[in-house]
Formats: C-alpha cells, sequence, structure tokens
C-alpha cells in the first residue's frame, strides 16, 4: 500500500501568506509594533524601551503561562490576582530587612531560599487546591478558582493585618531587578520557564494528555487519560507558575500588599486569548501564549509612550482584544 | 472577513494615534504625572488640578493612571524616563515603592513630588530633588477625631458611659492605605483623647455608596440604639450610610426628616463622618444630613508638587524654594519622613482642614 | 397513483451546481418534484443531498442552474424566506423553542397582534384557537398550550410539520425524521407524510433507512458524487438494486468473508451485574481467539451499557472478568486497556474524537506510553510513523496525519479510531456500532478490517442495531434483554427471526 494513495500528501498550502493566515496573533503583534514604530518614527524602540517592555511583562507572562495550559484543559482560572498576591505576601514576609520594626518577622533574618521556597509552596498549595476542586470535586472551574479567589485575598488580608510588607532585602530585590549584561534577570527567567512549559505541552505525554482532556474529556477517559490526575497536575503547575509569579513581583517592587497583582487574572487570561488559546480548550501553544502577553504588552507600553489617556487606553485594549481574538478565531471552529 | 478585521486593527492604532494629537518638537518642559488611580476622587480633583496648571505654564504633560497597580506606575514611570521626561510629579501607590522611583529618576538626574502617600525617609535621601508635597493620610484621620471629641464635647448626652464611643466604621478597599492610616488614625487620636472606642461593627465598602448603604441597612437593624456615631474612611460610603439612616427613619424627628430637634447639627439621630469634601457631600451638609468631613486639599497638594517640578524643570530650583506660598519644614515633626532632620527641607506640609458647619460654605464651588 | 393524476411538477431545480475550494460539490443536478407525492432523495453521505437542500433554501448560492416553483422561478435568501413560499424544511434536529408553547412556537415571528389605541399586544386567544384548530385538521394530539420542549421528540416534529402546514406549504424537505422515533412514532409519522401527501402537498424525504423508503416513498431519486443518478419510481426498485444505484458497484457481496476459525478463549464474564439496579445483570459470556461476537438486542437492552463496564466506564455491583484465565479487575479504562482491551464507543463526536486535534494524535493518544525515549519524552518521530503506518493499512484518507480529524468523513474518522486502538495492540477490540452514521462504502471497508483483525488472532465484540450487520459479521450472536442474557446464537440457528424472539423475551 503506498503512502500516495491513502494517506494523500495534499498540497498544503505554502509560504508567507499561509503562515500569516494561521498565525493571525504574530500578524497582530507585529501590524501592533509597526504601528507604534511608525507613530514614534521609530523612536519607541530603544533599547532600554525593549527592556522595560521585557520587564513589565514577565510577571504576568508567568501567570499567562500558567492559566494558557489551565485552558488548553477547557478549564479557567479566576484565583490568579490574588494568589499572586498572596505569595507575594508571603514570600516577601520572609525577606524583610530584619532591622525594620514593622516586619511581620521583625528581628528574624532569613536566608534568602526561605521567601523564594515559601512563595512557591504557596503558590503550588493555591493551584493544588484547585485542581483539587474541579478534578474530584467536580466543581465547575469558574466557581471552584472564584472560590479560591476570595479565600486567598481573605488569607492575605489575615496574614498581612492589611499592612504594606515593604523593606525588602537587597538581594531578595536583585532576583527580580538585576540583569544579566543587557538582559533583564526577569526576562531570561521568562525564557527558561517558557522553555519548560515548550517541552511540557510539546514532548510529554502529560502535555498530549491536557489537550486531549480539553479537546474532548468523555474520549480522553475512554482512551485511558487519568483525567482527574492530569487536572490536578496542571493547576498545580500554574500554581507553581503563580508562585514564581508572586516571588518575582514582590522582589520587583520591594513590597507586597492587598493591591499586588490584582486583575492579573483578567490580563494573563486576555493575553493567552489573543494568543490563540481557545475557550474552548484543546488549541493553544506555548509561542502563542507569549505572543499574546508581548501583544498586551506592546498595548500597554505603546498607548503609555502615546501618552494616551487613560481612559481612552482602556477602551482601546478593549477593542484591540476583541478584534484580535475575532480574527484568531475562525481558524479553530469546531465543525 | 480577516482582511477587514486587520483593517480595523490598524484603524484602531491610528485612532489611538490621532488622540494624543500631533506631539509637540517644541522645547516647552516636559514634567510627568503619574497618578495612582483615577476613579478616587481626591486624585482625580489632584489630576484635573495638575492639567490646569501644566496648561497655564505652557508645560507639555504626560498624565498616565496605574489604576492602584504599583507595578503598572513602574512601567509607566521607565517608559517616560525612556522617553527623555526627567521631572514628575507622582500620587504613588504605597510609601514602600518611593524609594525605587526616586532611585530610578535619580539615575537620570531627574526628580520628583510625592503627594497623597508620603514618601519614604529614603526616597527622600536619594537625592536634594525628590520632594514630600502632601499631607499625610494620618492627618484626616486625627482631623475625624478632632470633629468627634468636639461633637461629644457639645452633646455629651449622646456619649456612652466612661466615655465610651461606640462606632460603626465603613471602610475603603481593605489594605488601600488610605483605609489603612485614617482607620488607624482616627481610632488611635479617640485614644489619646481619653476616649474608650467601642467599634460595634466594621466593614469594608470598598469606598462606594452602595455597598455601603446595604452594610448599613443591616447594621441599622442589628444595631438600632447601640451605636452613636457612624465613622467612614471617605464621603462616599458616609453618603450612602446617611441614605440608609434616612430610609430607616433613624432620626431625630421620623415625621419630620428635615428637623433637628436635638439640636446636635445634624437630623440623624447619630453624626456620621466622611472624608473629602466632595461636593454632594457638602450639600448634604448644607442639608443637616452629613455631619462633617475632612478636606485633603487636592488643590494646595497639586499646586505644591507642580510648582515644585516646574521649578526643577526650570532650573530654578534652589533649596528653601517657596512653592505654592508654602515653605519647606525646618523643625523635624512627629510623622515620617518629616521626622528626619536630613530631609527636613525637602518636605512641604499642605494642611488638612476640617469641613463642619462653621466652615462648609468656604469649599462650595 | 399520484404520478398519473400529476400533469406538472411542483418543485424543479434545474441544472444546479455548486464547487467549493477543490471540491464539486454539486454538478448539473437535476430534481423534479410532483405535487401530492412523497419523494425519496438518497445517496450516501456526502453524495452532495444536503448541499442540494442547501441551495434550495437559500444557505448556499448554486454557482448556475435555476429553481422554479410553481412554474415560476425563485431565488431565496433565507429559510424564512423559503418558508412564506410554501417551502419549508424539518430538520433532523429539532429548531425550535425549547421553553416556549406549542403556539407561541408555532406562529414565531408572525404573531397575531391585536390593537389597542397606539399599542399593539400579542394577541394569545387567537393564537391558541387558530393553533387548536390547526392540530385538529391535521389529527394531531396537542395542546397549543403546552411547553414545547416538555413533549416527545415525535410531537415536537409534528409542530414543526404543523407549522409548515400552517404556512400553507406545497414542498416539504424532511431531513433523516425517523432517526430519534421509535417504531410506533414512526407509524404515526408516516400517517401525517400520508395525509400531507393526499392535500397535494409534495414532501421530499431524506433517509438512510432502506424499508422506509420502501413504505412511504413514490419516487426515488438517487444521488452519487455530487451527480443525480436517476430518478425512479419505487416500485421499480428493491433494496439492493437501490444500494447498488447508491454505492456504484454491486454489493452481493455487502460482507466480506469472515474467515476465522475461533480458538482458544480470551475472555470470560461470570454473572456480570450493574451497580446500577435498572441496567444489566448476571451476564455470563465467552469470547475466543479470532472471535467476532455480535450482541445484539434492542434499544434499552443495555448492550452499550455492558461493553462500557466491561472497559471500566461503569461501576459494576458484582461478577467476575477473566482475561486468558487469570481474574482481572477493571475499574477504569486504563485497567481495560493495560489488559489488552479496547472499546470504541458508539457516540464517535461526543466520546471518540478529538475534534481539533490532529490524525497523528488522535491515532496515538492511548498508547503514548509506549513511546516515551529519554527524558520520558515522547518520540515524535515514531509515533508519527507508527500512526501514519496503521492509517495507510486501513486506507484512512486524509491530507496529511497533520490534518485535524474534525476535517474526515465520519467513515475515516472512524477508521482513525481504529487505529488508534490496534496502536494499543489489544487482544480484544470492543467495537459499540462500528458502522453507525458510515456510508455505505466506507461500512465495507470496516468490515474488511473487523475480518482481517479476527483473522490475525484478536478477538472482537461488536455491539450492533443493525441486523444484517449482525448476522453477515459474527462467528456467534449474543442478544441482550432488558439487561439479561436471553441467548446465543450460532451457526444455522443465527436467523432475523430467533434473534427477535430472545431479544423481545421480556417486552
Amino acid at each position: 500500500m503506498a503512502a500516495s494513495s491513502t494517506v494523500t500528501a495534499q498540497a498544503p498550502a505554502r509560504g508567507l501568506r499561509a503562515f500569516l493566515s494561521k498565525n493571525t496573533n504574530i500578524v497582530t503583534f507585529v501590524v501592533l509594533a509597526l504601528a507604534l514604530g511608525a507613530l514614534t518614527g521609530g523612536r519607541a524602540f530603544g533599547l532600554d524601551s525593549i527592556q522595560n517592555l521585557l520587564i513589565a511583562e514577565s510577571v504576568r507572562a508567568f501567570a499567562a503561562l500558567g492559566v494558557g495550559m489551565i485552558i488548553i484543559t477547557r478549564g479557567i482560572d479566576l484565583s490568579i490576582g490574588y494568589v499572586v498576591c498572596l505569595v507575594a505576601s508571603v514570600s516577601a514576609s520572609f525577606a524583610q530587612t530584619p532591622d525594620y520594626a514593622a516586619a511581620l518577622y521583625a528581628g528574624k533574618d532569613f536566608v534568602i531560599l526561605v521567601p523564594i521556597a515559601a512563595g512557591l509552596m504557596t503558590g503550588a498549595l493555591c493551584g493544588l487546591v484547585n485542581g483539587l476542586l474541579v478534578a474530584y470535586g467536580k466543581l465547575p472551574a469558574f466557581i471552584a478558582t472564584l472560590g479560591t479567589l476570595s479565600i486567598a485575598r481573605g488569607l492575605q488580608l489575615i496574614y498581612t493585618k492589611a499592612a504594606v510588607v515593604g523593606s525588602l532585602k537587597q538581594p531578595f530585590k536583585n532576583i527580580s531587578q538585576g540583569s544579566l549584561g543587557p538582559v533583564p534577570y526577569l526576562a531570561i527567567y521568562v525564557a527558561f520557564a517558557a522553555f519548560v512549559v515548550w517541552v511540557l505541552l510539546r514532548h510529554t505525554r502529560r502535555g498530549t494528555n491536557f489537550y486531549a482532556i480539553g479537546g474532548n474529556p468523555v474520549a480522553a477517559r475512554v482512551s485511558g487519560i487519568n483525567v482527574e490526575r492530569e487536572l490536578v497536575m496542571v493547576y498545580l503547575y500554574a500554581g507553581v507558575l503563580y508562585g514564581i509569579a508572586g516571588v518575582l513581583q514582590a522582589g520587583r517592587l520591594g513590597l507586597a500588599n492587598a493591591l499586588t497583582a490584582n486583575g492579573m487574572e483578567l490580563d494573563a487570561i486576555a493575553a493567552v486569548t489573543v494568543g490563540g488559546v481557545s475557550q474552548t480548550g484543546g488549541v493553544g501553544t506555548m509561542g502563542g501564549m507569549i505572543v499574546g502577553v508581548l501583544t498586551l504588552g506592546i498595548i500597554n507600553y505603546g498607548m503609555t509612550y502615546l501618552g494616551v489617556d487613560s481612559y481612552y487606553q482602556l477602551l482601546m485594549k478593549g477593542v484591540i482584544i476583541i478584534v484580535a481574538v475575532f480574527m484568531d478565531m475562525n481558524k479553530n471552529a469546531r465543525r | 472577513m480577516k482582511r477587514m478585521s486587520i483593517l480595523a486593527l490598524a484603524l484602531v492604532v491610528l485612532a489611538a494615534g490621532s488622540l494624543i494629537g500631533c506631539q509637540s518638537k517644541s522645547s516647552k518642559p516636559v514634567i510627568g504625572a503619574l497618578i495612582r488611580n483615577l476613579d478616587e476622587q481626591f486624585v482625580a480633583d489632584y489630576a484635573a488640578n495638575v492639567k490646569v496648571l501644566a496648561e497655564k505654564a505652557g508645560v507639555e504633560l504626560k498624565l498616565l493612571d496605574s489604576r492602584s497597580d504599583q507595578a503598572t506606575q513602574l512601567d509607566q514611570l521607565n517608559t517616560l524616563l525612556s522617553q527623555g521626561v526627567k521631572y514628575f510629579v507622582i500620587v504613588p501607590n504605597q510609601t514602600e515603592a518611593t524609594e525605587q522611583m526616586a532611585q530610578a529618576i535619580a539615575k537620570k538626574k531627574g526628580g520628583a513630588a510625592f503627594s497623597n502617600i508620603q514618601p519614604s525617609v529614603a526616597a527622600l535621601k536619594v537625592g536634594k530633588n525628590f520632594f514630600l508635597a502632601s499631607s499625610p493620610e494620618s492627618v484626616a484621620g486625627q482631623i475625624q477625631a478632632q470633629i468627634i471629641d468636639d461633637y461629644f464635647q457639645k452633646n455629651p448626652k449622646k456619649l456612652g458611659a466612661n466615655k465610651t464611643i461606640n462606632a460603626l466604621m465603613l471602610l475603603g478597599q481593605l489594605g488601600h492605605p488610605a483605609q489603612k492610616y485614617r482607620t488607624d488614625a482616627v481610632l488611635q487620636g479617640l485614644k489619646d483623647k481619653g476616649y474608650t472606642v467601642n467599634v460595634v461593627a466594621q466593614d469594608t465598602a470598598n469606598w462606594k455608596p452602595d455597598e455601603a448603604q446595604q452594610k448599613m441597612d443591616a447594621w441599622i437593624a442589628a444595631f438600632k440604639g447601640k451605636f452613636n456615631i457612624v465613622i467612614t474612611n471617605n464621603d462616599g460610603m458616609a453618603l450612602g450610610a446617611v441614605e440608609s439612616l434616612l430610609t430607616a427613619k433613624y432620626v431625630d424627628d421620623p415625621k419630620d426628616l428635615t428637623k433637628d430637634t436635638d439640636g446636635d447639627g445634624t437630623v440623624l439621630k447619630v453624626p456620621v463622618l466622611g472624608v473629602d469634601a466632595t461636593q454632594v457631600a457638602l450639600k448634604s451638609m448644607s442639608e443637616n444630613k452629613l455631619y462633617a468631613t475632612v478636606l485633603q486639599d487636592s488643590v494646595g497638594q497639586s499646586s505644591t508638587a507642580f510648582e515644585l517640578a516646574l521649578a526643577m524643570a526650570q532650573g530654578k530650583y534652589k533649596a528653601g524654594f517657596e512653592a505654592w506660598g508654602l515653605k519647606p519644614e525646618t523643625t523635624p515633626g512627629d510623622e515620617a519622613p518629616a521626622n528626619d532632620a536630613a530631609v527636613i527641607g525637602q518636605c512641604y506640609l499642605v494642611p488638612f482642614k476640617a469641613v463642619t458647619k462653621d466652615n462648609y460654605k468656604e469649599f462650595v464651588k | 397513483m399520484p404520478n398519473d393524476t400529476a400533469s406538472g411538477y411542483v418543485l424543479e431545480m434545474l441544472g444546479i451546481s455548486k464547487s467549493f475550494p477543490g471540491v464539486q460539490a454539486l454538478n448539473d443536478v437535476t430534481l423534479k418534484v410532483r405535487p401530492g407525492t412523497v419523494h425519496a432523495l438518497m445517496g450516501e453521505n456526502g453524495a452532495g443531498k444536503s448541499t442540494l437542500m442547501k441551495c434550495l433554501f437559500g444557505i448556499y448560492r448554486e454557482d448556475s442552474g435555476d429553481i422554479v416553483l410553481k412554474g415560476a422561478k425563485v431565488k431565496f435568501h433565507s429559510a424564512k424566506d423559503a418558508l412564506v413560499s410554501g417551502v419549508s424544511m424539518i430538520h433532523q434536529e429539532l429548531l425550535n423553542v425549547p421553553d416556549r408553547s406549542v403556539r407561541e412556537n408555532v406562529w414565531l415571528g408572525r404573531e397575531p397582534m391585536r390593537s389597542f389605541g397606539p399599542l399593539r399586544f400579542l394577541d394569545h386567544r387567537k393564537m391558541h384557537e387558530d393553533t387548536a384548530a390547526l392540530m385538529k385538521s391535521l389529527d394531531m394530539e396537542i395542546d397549543p398550550a403546552d411547553r414545547m420542549g416538555g413533549l416527545s421528540i415525535s410531537k415536537q416534529q409534528a409542530c414543526e410539520i404543523a407549522k409548515a402546514v400552517s404556512y400553507d406549504a406545497s414542498v416539504v424537505v424532511m431531513d433523516e425524521p425517523s432517526s430519534s422515533l421509535t417504531e410506533t412514532e414512526t407509524e404515526h409519522l408516516f400517517r401525517i407524510i400520508r395525509d400531507l401527501r393526499s392535500r397535494g402537498v409534495a414532501v421530499i424525504y431524506i433517509s438512510h433507512k432502506m424499508s422506509e423508503i420502501f413504505q412511504i416513498a413514490d419516487e426515488v431519486s438517487v444521488m452519487r458524487d455530487g451527480r443525480m443518478v436517476g430518478t425512479y419510481a419505487a416500485s421499480e426498485l428493491d433494496e439492493d438494486g437501490l444500494i447498488r444505484l447508491m454505492v456504484g458497484r454491486d454489493t452481493t457481496d455487502r460482507f466480506p468473508p469472515v474467515a476465522s476459525v475461533p480458538g482458544e478463549v480470551r475472555l470470560e464474564v461470570r454473572g456480570l451485574t450493574a451497580a446500577n439496579p435498572r441496567s444489566f445483570r448476571d451476564v455470563s459470556f465467552d469470547l475466543r481467539r479470532g472471535e467476532i461476537l455480535g450482541i445484539g438486542g434492542l434499544v434499552g437492552a443495555q448492550r452499550t451499557e455492558l461493553v462500557e463496564a466491561l472497559f471500566g466506564l461503569r461501576e459494576v455491583a458484582s461478577g467476575e472478568i477473566l482475561v486468558d484465565g487469570g481474574l482481572v479487575r477493571v475499574r477504569s479504562p486504563r485497567d481495560a486497556i493495560s489488559h489488552g482491551l479496547g472499546l470504541i464507543t458508539e457516540d464517535r463526536r461526543g466520546s471518540g474524537i478529538f475534534p481539533l486535534l490532529s490524525v497523528t494524535v488522535n491515532t496515538s493518544v492511548a498508547s503514548l506510553g509506549r513511546y516515551l525515549g529519554k527524558a520520558r519524552l515522547l518520540e515524535h518521530r515514531r509515533i508519527e510513523s507508527e500512526a501514519a503506518k496503521l492509517n495507510e493499512a486501513l486506507r484512512t484518507k486524509t491530507p496529511s496525519m497533520g490534518t485535524q480529524i474534525q476535517n474526515l468523513s465520519g467513515g475515516n474518522q472512524q477508521k482513525v479510531l481504529v487505529s488508534r486502538w490496534l496502536m494499543t495492540l489489544p487482544d480484544i477490540l470492543i467495537m459499540d456500532e462500528p458502522t453507525r452514521g458510515i456510508d455505505v462504502g466506507a461500512k465495507y471497508e470496516i468490515y474488511t478490517i473487523m475480518a482481517e483483525l479476527a483473522r490475525n488472532g484478536k478477538s472482537i465484540i461488536m455491539v450492533s442495531s443493525e441486523m444484517p450487520e449482525l448476522l453477515g459479521m459474527s462467528h456467534r450472536i449474543m442478544v441482550l434483554c432488558a439487561g439479561r442474557h436471553t441467548g446465543t446464537l450460532e451457526g444455522k440457528q443465527a436467523t432475523q427471526e430467533n434473534i427477535m424472539r430472545l431479544a423481545t423475551q421480556f417486552v
């Protein structure tokens, strides 16, 4: 049986055009970048501008990678903002300078590993709770994570007594604020995390399982996939990524309080959706998620650079998100 | 369809571009204004005045709203710095973030004046070009305490046994600096004046009148007769509480809601206090509903900060500079950062004002 | 016969052509329908029947050709447009508003109004009375005030037909109307159709069920590969002749020979009883190497429930499952797969395919554990070549292995699913309604694959509702009735009559 007679090689559309129509998210990004370049005569893309863009978007990128994987499994996570906030607060509380009188653990000097580990564990724990509620509790992800959102917020306020957790040690801040030559550390961390997510989604059995569960959960079960376990894992992974985001956010700002990262879930969800991760599940790539984050980043950055009035910024951002998703939608319609 | 979408996208971008108008290439001085959150009345008034001042002074103003997110504010600062903006008026999100912002500005040899939320001592120590142009949040609470003290001096019968104040407290968004400092200061202030403060109930109403009204409805039902004052963190919530009390007829004379029969200055059974002195609040005071509020002087703070930034931009600033008729402090006070001799010359304290029956008419526009 | 009385045609679709990028969907198709007849439109899936109807209703715009209604050229722009002109469509999936009443559904979009000064209100009374009169004239016992969603599927369908009549329809198109009806309900539907015919309405009847065609149709038009093969009087045709026309080749051999000889027992089931008391109980049987065991029964016989329980998808209260003589516990599909079982479910879309994922992933998803290389990363190259090899062997037609499976036809999707389970190297393959929704040509290919697998020593359990399929493909036929095993038929005993007898033992 010749391959040609059965699995017929129908000439796939080739060239730039085909690539672009498949990757509208990249088109959107390039159009926006070019538009910004044109409007500012290229001034918007100096080295420090690009550094700023990378720094500004990196924390969101972790959240996006996490929620992007969750959305691939047909889930959603609304708890991101407050989980990151809780993580940042917990992490920061172990990184305060010991001579700071208002520190949560005044007089105690923890090694730098403690705030990092505490943050990651807090994030992982929140993710685990989300995962257990969704997978074994059979709660709709929307509701389960809405619950953890409120719990995380409550815990943050109880833990910090609503105070700002500030005066963080310089070595802790350096983790976020430093740079390797011209490349900010934050960008390096994101690159590393993105690589890991790429390997996970593209090259592991679990990644394929995520796509299968999002594509058809019943068929996934019939195919022998342990749907519950995989769902717990995806929320757990996301939790770890939020953990990283929280630790880095605390370090970057040198503080954490009840307002840190508020609303980050919406930015992250919007970013991955713009990047081509479909809310219907089973569709999306690491590259798309990162492109989505950068797209939203360039919108934020561009409008700040151009000095667009804040109220108009929100409006524009909304319109661009809708148009971008609309362009992307057609290619993955379910038939 | 796709082509149309791309077109639409391009149009949106161009529209965004046109909104900023023609970017002037003139050598006008440029000042950046980093504004915490335009949803807050005080901050919005502050920003509006900065715009007016910039127009008058012929300054190019870049005003950005961080929507209460310190990370956003930091990104906005970096963007403006990379555009070459050097002098700023800043309404920060948190005291703790001011040092980092000051360092970033100092790297570009710029300067900034911080309003509303005070910068840390360390932020002012970054350089002589960094200023406090504010009245600390806690002062609003202290003034509320003073007004309450006056009220009970005049109406001792309203006080509980052993000088007990039974308070209902409506708080702003939890963890928000204005919520925290105002609340802490009013409670501390009353204690300092010798009162026993019994907080009958307290909860957040997220700055909002409707949430405040809901909370108050429930509290009136639960604690009728068990409280003698309602303290709130802003006028919005205060007005929500007033509305609730009126609806429940928790007033001096249920038959006539406009009669202040006990002569305590409000038709309500208990006084309600706000902060901000918004125009609606003043109207309510004129009707003997809201008892009193506190003016955080947005015009004073913004003018002081702007004049400092402008002086720096024009190279006219020198130590002891007089901004909006204010001289910098000379002797360290109690509160940071104006308690540190090293930076005292960078602190401009704009007074808060109690707004009561006696003086509210001065503020009506 | 109505044929004699009709001098002209009520509807003529003349020389309709329609192409989509890369496909000539309709090629010079002509369909002429007489008033007062039931005109069956037949053809395999993809023959062009639905495309033709979509052209009629203006959902697609034909590239060339004319549509003539009652002698006048027409061009509809929407289903509503057609409805007003007296051409209506009863869809396979009912398109009504379930939470509104019958009368509101019937008069949707043209509700009778009552004026009150400048204001206009719905005239509920008139709506009710008109609906009641309509139902009475059609001999339908439906209360106009009932909630649409509360009615049985058959009654909902009747309402759609009533609605069509209320528009004074001269042509009614029915797309697989009996697909979700019981036999009695189908009978009732036929009564309504005959009533319509007697009123001079032309009914275009699309169905795959041969028996129905010969019961109800006056004329039959057959389509194949986007062309009209011809129009025949139903009395001229028999079942085999019709299939021949549809498939375009002789199908005297509708089933390939099943040449394998069953060997030793691979699977033994003893006293299996479902946890759900209304499901199956005390079912015992065995399955041999190289054997195809058919499971027959009526709807509600719990056949699907039984095989899903074997596969760990449903809870079992008691009973034993032995694989190769060893007792096994199957509590999840993973357990089942590890014991060498595979299951192709009856609901291909619902629990089979991953529509947006590639053919490769759809093929390999259940066997990825065998393709882990260094650091437990997937060996994509081996996976792709293995998946391609399996699909080539089954002659799956797909543009490429990377194509989303939703773009394949039903038959090819089914082949991918077979590939999926072959890739797990199963000993026992359970196929629940393996040819449901697949056209005749592809069916034969699936049968060939099954016979081939049996010859290679695989054991197959085939659940089927199609009598000829059970008889043509099985070594033995096990019959269930109301959750109980009522008998197993073999050799000469395996006849349609015997199966029916066992299947209705408790009914």
